[in-house]
């Protein structure tokens, strides 16, 4: 049974006794990602967490995303990596402001280091806030970080079963972008077929087609970016 | 590997736990894991491991307890246990799932002296 303070007393050092504690083993990540989430809507900053495997465009689509919008939408960047500031130097050409984390051995970003990547990064009021996350389709769903949706992007050169072969972080994420359609002439990926496995695991996901490179579909993201934007301001 | 810093945060907790329970040593750790809380039984035992080693739960036992997944069905209302978040509504093969369990990651009770 559950023991309360004060009961030291009773118990002689060698006894042993059984505690129970039914505490979620994340409850301290979700304790930091409740703190970031709180500090960003005070400041009514729209933070988007962008996960894929490795490669999949993350960097890609950010940069030219950040350039479409530039003078329209005040954009900051939060790099989250094993190794190098490789990405965070080609934001910072863009001339978005930008905060590498560098997760060494971690597969994953958590709500601790956002929260400190936000003190350094101080994001301005009204912004929109990118979190790329370590690329890794398994290891980072776990982990909330406080934003306001989660964005995961496959590119059509891994194959269309991955939403039910990592369906994990599939079930979590609120749009599936769907990239490098420019090279679906040379691949056999079934794209319907894509999209009724990633409905299966969570028929709420949307699902944008497009090409970071070509440009192709990008400008149903940049909908999507505004739309949700406005959306979160009315929800202020 | 997040299956490491799980354990961490885990070891975490019963430093924590130690101050307010008075207790030295932590014996056995039994947790409650969900088929769907994106965790690798195994990569959790080899990472327990690691994360014990000089610490107040050196050697502690692991148990886990695997929970049993549940989803009701929006389109029918049916209830039933799942083992794979794609697996559709047995009635009326609907996708349209709500999950009632499966995502379980819980420190359940610590066996301590
Ligand atoms: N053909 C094509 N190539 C693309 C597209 N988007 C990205 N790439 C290429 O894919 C490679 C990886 O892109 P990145 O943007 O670095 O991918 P990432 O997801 O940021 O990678 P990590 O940060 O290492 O996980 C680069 O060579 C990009 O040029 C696309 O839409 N079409
Ligand atoms: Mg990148
Ligand atoms: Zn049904």
């Amino acid at each position: 049974m559950a023991e309360g303070h004060g009961d030291h007393h009773h118990h002689h050092h060698g006894e042993e006794r059984l505690i129970r504690l039914e505490q979620d083993i994340l409850s301290k990540n979700n304790e930091y990602a409740a703190a970031n989430r709180r500090w960003l809507s005070e400041r009514n900053i729209l933070a988007l967490n962008l996960l894929s495997s490795p490669g999949s465009g993350k960097t890609t689509l950010l940069t030219r995303t950040i350039e479409a919008l530039r003078g329209k939408l005040p954009i900051t960047v939060i790099e989250g990596d094993q190794q190098t500031d490789n990405d965070a130097q080609k934001i910072r050409q863009t001339g978005a402001a930008v905060q590498q984390i560098n997760t060494g051995k971690g597969c994953h970003l958590d709500g601790h280091m956002v929260g400190h990547a936000l003190e350094s990064l101080q994001p301005p009021s009204g912004s929109l806030l990118f979190i790329e996350n370590v690329g890794n389709l398994v290891c980072p769903a776990a982990f909330d970080l406080g934003e306001a949706y989660r964005v995961v992007i496959l590119s059509v050169t891994e194959g269309e079963d991955k939403p039910i072969k990592y369906p994990d972080i599939f079930a979590s994420a609120d749009l599936l972008l769907l990239n490098k359609l420019d090279l679906l002439p040379h691949l056999q990926f079934d794209v319907e077929q894509c999209i009724d496995y990633a409905r299966r695991v969570n028929p709420r996901i949307k699902v944008l087609q497009l090409s970071a490179t070509s440009g192709e579909g990008m400008d149903s993201w940049y909908q999507w970016l505004s739309a949700t934007r406005q959306l979160a301001e009315i929800g202020q | 590997m997040h299956e490491l810093s799980l354990c961490q945060s885990v070891i975490e907790t019963l430093q924590r736990e130690s101050l307010q329970h008075h207790y030295q040593r932590v014996k056995r750790v039994r947790l409650e894991i969900g088929p769907f809380a994106t965790v690798d039984e195994e990569a959790l035992r080899f990472a327990f491991e690691v994360a014990r080693s000089e610490t107040l739960a050196e050697g502690a036992e692991l148990e886990i307890i695997r929970s049993e997944a549940r989803a009701r069905c929006r389109s029918c209302s049916n209830s039933f246990a799942i083992t794979e978040r794609f697996d559709p509504c047995p009635l009326c093969a609907s996708h349209e799932l709500e999950l009632l369990s499966g995502e379980e990651l819980r420190i359940v009770d610590l066996q301590v002296e």
